[in-house]
C-alpha cells in the first residue's frame, strides 16, 4: 500500500478576504470558528475545507473538459458529476468496483476527488484541511498544519483582531435605473449646480468585516493513498486555482478574495508530478470520454430474469 | 494486554451522529492493512464473523457475544452549533453543455435539487476512550487516522496527536463509582450484567462493530 501525502500550502492575503457567513442586520460577517485557548473560547476567522475543496474541483475539471474538447458536448448528469459531485438518486445501489477502478485509473482528478453517480458513489482520497488564520489564538494548533522539522515561532502572534477590517460599497437604488435616461440625470445635476442645492444621494451603502491583506493561512490536504498520478493531479489543479487569480469566498468581481499560495511536498519533485499527470491525462483522452459516454448516457444493461 | 486510555487531541471541530467507538475505527484500519477487503461492506452482504479482524483489543464473551473491551468515546463538548454544507447545480459551467439539449433545471426538486444542510458541529479538544489491549500496535494502526466522524474530507475533526498511556483501572465496560457500576459501552440484555449497573437505558442496536449492520442487531444497554 502506498503512504499517505501530506501536502501543506501557505496561502497569504493579497486582497481582503470576505469568506462570509451571512449577515448581521446590514453588516455581512465572515466566517468564524470556535477555538479553544487559554482564555476561553474564541471564534477566529478560517477559510471552509469545503470551499477550498470547489477550488480544486473548479479548476481542475474546467481545465479536464477543455482540454478534452468537451466544452459543449456534455449532458446535465456528466456536468454535476464532474463539476458537482454528482447525486446518488437511484433507488437500487450496486458496489460496481471495476467501474470505480477504471474511473480513478483513466482520470486520476476524479478518483482523488470521488463523487456520486445515480446507483453508486465513488469513494475520493482527498482529505482537505481548513484554512487556519495564523495568529495567536491560533497558535497551539498550527504545530499540526507545518510539516515536522520545521520550528514554530516561540514569541507571540498578533491578535486575530489585528488581521480583521471592513469594507464599504454603494450601489445605486433602483430609482436611478428607472430614470435610466442619461440626459435626465446630466440636466438634474446641472440644476442643482446652479441652485447651488445639493440633490439627495440615492446610492445605498453596503458593507461588511473582511480579513486584511497580509494574513497568512496555513492549509493542506492528505492524498490518502499517496499515488504520485493523484499529487500530480492535485499539484496541477492548485496550480490552475493560482493562475486563475487564486480566489476564495465571495466578491471576487470585486477583486475580494485573492490568495497567493505557496506549495510544500516533502520527498517528492512537483514539476515531475505534474508532468507525469499532464502525459497520464494526453494518453486517457479516449478512454475518459467513453467511459463517461458509456456511464451517463447510455442505459446500463440490467440482467433480466425470466 | 493492559488497560489503557487512549486519547484523540483534535484540532478542528467535530461532526457525529453516533458515537465514534474506536474498535470500529480499528477494525477499519485492520481491514486496511491485513488487506482482509472488509472496509467496503454493505448492508446486503454478511457481517464478518465474529472476532474475525483482528485488532489489538481484548475481545471477551458476554450474553453470547465477543464484545471489544473498550468504552464509548468520552468527550466535553465546549460549544455546539450549527455550519451548513451546500449544493446547487453549477450554472456557472452551463457553457459545458450540449448546446442542442439546453433547458430549464429544477432546482427546488428532482436529482438536481439545490440543499443546505444543516452540520451539527462541536468544539471538543480531545476525545477519550478506555481499552484494554497493546499500546504500540494500537498506535501504529491509529497513526494512519488523520480524522474522525463525518466530513472528514473538508476538515472537520482532525486529529492533531494520538496518545495512548497505560491507568490503574480497567474501565472499558464499567467504571465503579457510589458503589454502583457505571455502563460504559453498549452491551447486550443478559443475566452476566452486574446486579448494581448504572447509567444506562435499553435500547436495540448493535454491540460489535460494524455497528450499522442489521445482522448484528440485539436488545442491549447503552450509556447514557
Amino acid at each position: 500500500m502506498s503512504k499517505a501525502a501530506k501536502v501543506y500550502c501557505v496561502s497569504e492575503a493579497v486582497s481582503p478576504i470576505t469568506h462570509m457567513s451571512g449577515t448581521s442586520g446590514n453588516e455581512a460577517i465572515v466566517a468564524r470558528q470556535p477555538v479553544t485557548t487559554p482564555k476561553g473560547k474564541r471564534w477566529v476567522p478560517y477559510l471552509s475545507g469545503n470551499m477550498l475543496r470547489k477550488r480544486l474541483v473548479r479548476d481542475g475539471f474546467a481545465w479536464l473538459i477543455r482540454h478534452y474538447e468537451l466544452e459543449g458536448k456534455l449532458n446535465q448528469d456528466q456536468l454535476t458529476f464532474l463539476m458537482n459531485g454528482g447525486g446518488n438518486t437511484s433507488s437500487g445501489q450496486f458496489e460496481d468496483t471495476k467501474r470505480v477502478v477504471t474511473w480513478s485509473e483513466i482520470c486520476p482528478l476524479g478518483g482523488l476527488l470521488g463523487g456520486c453517480m445515480a446507483d453508486q458513489i465513488v469513494d475520493g482520497g482527498l482529505e482537505t484541511w481548513q484554512g487556519r488564520l495564523v495568529c495567536h489564538e491560533n497558535q497551539h494548533f498550527l504545530a499540526c498544519d507545518i510539516p515536522s522539522g520545521v520550528e514554530m515561532p516561540t514569541q507571540r502572534l498578533r491578535s486575530l483582531e489585528d488581521f480583521l477590517g471592513s469594507y464599504q460599497y454603494t450601489r445605486a437604488a433602483d430609482r436611478t435605473f428607472k430614470a435610466a435616461d442619461y440626459d435626465e440625470i446630466t440636466d438634474r445635476e446641472e440644476q442643482a449646480r446652479e441652485t447651488g442645492k445639493k440633490e439627495k444621494s440615492d446610492r445605498m451603502i453596503f458593507g461588511g468585516q473582511c480579513v486584511n491583506v497580509g494574513a497568512v493561512f496555513l492549509h493542506g490536504f492528505i492524498v490518502k493513498h499517496g499515488n504520485p498520478l493523484d499529487l500530480g493531479a492535485l499539484l496541477w489543479s492548485l496550480q490552475l486555482w493560482q493562475e486563475s487569480g487564486g480566489t476564495v469566498g465571495g466578491q471576487s468581481s470585486r477583486g475580494h478574495g485573492r490568495l497567493k499560495t505557496s506549495v510544500y511536498l516533502d520527498g517528492y519533485d512537483q514539476t515531475e508530478l505534474v508532468a507525469n499527470y499532464l502525459e497520464h491525462v494526453d494518453a486517457n483522452k479516449d478512454a475518459v470520454c467513453e467511459w463517461l459516454e458509456r456511464e451517463f448516457t447510455k442505459a446500463r444493461k440490467t440482467v433480466k430474469k425470466k | 494486554m493492559t488497560a489503557l486510555k487512549v486519547t484523540a487531541h483534535l484540532s478542528t471541530p467535530i461532526s457525529f451522529a453516533e458515537p465514534i467507538m474506536l474498535d470500529a475505527i480499528l477494525e477499519y484500519r485492520s481491514c486496511h492493512v491485513n488487506k482482509i477487503g472488509g472496509d467496503h461492506l454493505t448492508r446486503s452482504d454478511p457481517a464478518p464473523e465474529y472476532g474475525e479482524i483482528p485488532i489489538p483489543i481484548a475481545r471477551k464473551q458476554v450474553g453470547g457475544m465477543l464484545v471489544p473491551c473498550c468504552s464509548s468515546p468520552v468527550f466535553v463538548a465546549e460549544h455546539e452549533w450549527h455550519d451548513h454544507v451546500a449544493k446547487r447545480f453549477p450554472t456557472e459551467f452551463a457553457h459545458f453543455l450540449n448546446r442542442e439539449k439546453l433547458t430549464k433545471i429544477n432546482t427546488t426538486g428532482g436529482k438536481y435539487k439545490s440543499f443546505r444542510l444543516p452540520l451539527y458541529c462541536r468544539l471538543v479538544d480531545r476525545v477519550v476512550w478506555f481499552a484494554e489491549g497493546n499500546r504500540k500496535p494500537l498506535l501504529k494502526l491509529l497513526s494512519k487516522v488523520f480524522a474522525l466522524g463525518k466530513k472528514r474530507s473538508i476538515g472537520y475533526g482532525r486529529v492533531m496527536k494520538w496518545e495512548a498511556e497505560p491507568v490503574d483501572c480497567d474501565f472499558s465496560w464499567f467504571a465503579e463509582r457510589d458503589g454502583k457500576q457505571v455502563l460504559m459501552r453498549p452491551l447486550p440484555v443478559c443475566d452476566e450484567l452486574p446486579a448494581n449497573l448504572a447509567g444506562y437505558r435499553g435500547d436495540f442496536g448493535s454491540v460489535q462493530s460494524p455497528y450499522w449492520h442489521p445482522e448484528r442487531y440485539c436488545e442491549r444497554v447503552v450509556p447514557v
